[in-house]
């Protein structure tokens, strides 16, 4: 006959060593992801289709690019706090245009405003869904909107369904400015470090030789031992020699 | 009564408990060396091979240590004790001596796989 008490008590404690080895293996893992490395970009002709939103998982992947600014329909997103993005339409050889985030900036006279690159560029950035519609507050200036849409750029060409924050261009521009932080972050491929995982999958384990020695001392005591009894206390010395 | 501990079972667990219990030994202390290499000398760059090594051998042993334990009936404290061990430089060395020990004194006999074991029952 199993002894009721015991046994719950045994249960509850399998319990609590598995979510804790749980834990414990999870945050092994997460230390042994910590350092990722960035992805390297994919060509954005697979990425964006003009017309179309940007896909879901399209979002924060690292995108190259190559064109030519259109220094005429650039456009400041206001954030209601004093700063700005700088999105400037590349032109792609494929005729269509792809927003970029090259700067942010306190106002319109900010220096990056005006530093467009002019001619061929190459640049890489992070893919960025548009924000959703609708925006544009009338009482912004002209060449200014509060939100980053295929409308609130009001350009006259075809757009790709998403925008970039740029990273990185060739030829550089003629003046640093302060980069854009893009709200969906870059992915990256993680770089797992090996001793971390080899703890993490370890906790795993453990967890399950919980699991292994409870069902082990619940099938003693179903065959009528004493579980976790000292053994010398009551049983028959049929063994021992 | 069936799920008695033999003495044959005993000794066989016994035996693995403290191979095991003597490669953890060496390689904590090996691993010990690497974090001074590591960190003091800074005369290697990464210890992460024997940590990795030290981390699967450590799982084993608290494996066999527990297979033990069980076989033994021993108290949880006990299990806790000789499972801890094994991560302390040099008293691993100790707790297989006293394992051993233990299982002598409870068997009433040396329960060495070395010894021919006489009849059971």
């Amino acid at each position: 006959m199993l002894a009721t008490r015991k046994w719950v008590a045994l249960t509850i404690l399998m319990l609590v060593l598995i979510v804790a080895f749980g834990l414990l293996s999870r945050w092994q893992w997460s230390r042994a992801q910590r350092d990722r490395v960035e992805a390297p970009p994919v060509a954005a002709s697979q990425v964006f289709t003009s017309g179309s939103a940007l896909p879901s998982s399209a979002y924060g992947v690292r995108v190259a690019a190559t064109g030519t600014y259109d220094a005429a329909h650039q456009t400041l997103v206001a954030h209601g706090n004093g700063t700005f993005w700088v999105v400037t339409p590349l032109r792609t050889p494929a005729g269509e245009a792809l927003p970029v985030a090259r700067a942010t900036v306190t106002g319109p006279d900010d220096p990056a405003v005006a530093d467009v690159t002019p001619g061929a560029v190459a640049v890489v950035g992070v893919a960025q869904p548009f924000e959703g519609d609708p925006g544009t507050s009338s009482t912004l200036p002209a060449g200014q909107t509060d939100r980053l849409t295929e409308s609130g750029l009001g350009l006259p060409y075809a757009v790709a369904g998403g925008w970039l924050a740029l990273e990185s261009q060739t030829p550089a521009p003629a003046a640093s400015a302060v980069p854009v932080q893009p709200p969906v972050s870059a992915e990256s491929s993680a770089s797992i470090r090996l001793q971390n995982a080899s703890y993490a999958v370890q906790w795993l384990l453990f967890a399950g030789f919980v699991v292994f020695f409870w069902w082990r001392m619940l099938r003693d005591d179903l065959r009528g031992a004493d579980g976790a009894q000292p053994r010398a206390a009551t049983e028959p010395v049929r063994d021992v020699y | 009564m069936a799920a008695a501990p033999t003495a044959e079972s005993v000794r066989g667990a016994l035996l693995r408990y403290r191979v095991m219990a003597f490669v953890v030994g060496i390689t904590l202390l090996l691993f010990c060396v690497a974090i001074v290499l590591k960190y003091v000398t800074k005369s290697i760059e990464s210890d992460s091979v024997i940590a990795i090594a030290h981390g699967w051998l450590f799982m084993i042993y608290v494996l066999l240590g527990l297979d033990l334990g069980f076989r033994m009936r021993w108290s949880f404290g006990r299990l806790a004790l000789m499972t801890l061990s094994g991560m302390v430089p040099f008293l691993s060395f100790y707790a297989e001596h006293k394992v051993t020990g233990w299982v002598r004194a409870e068997l009433g006999t040396p329960a060495d796989a070395a010894v021919p074991a006489p009849p059971a029952g």
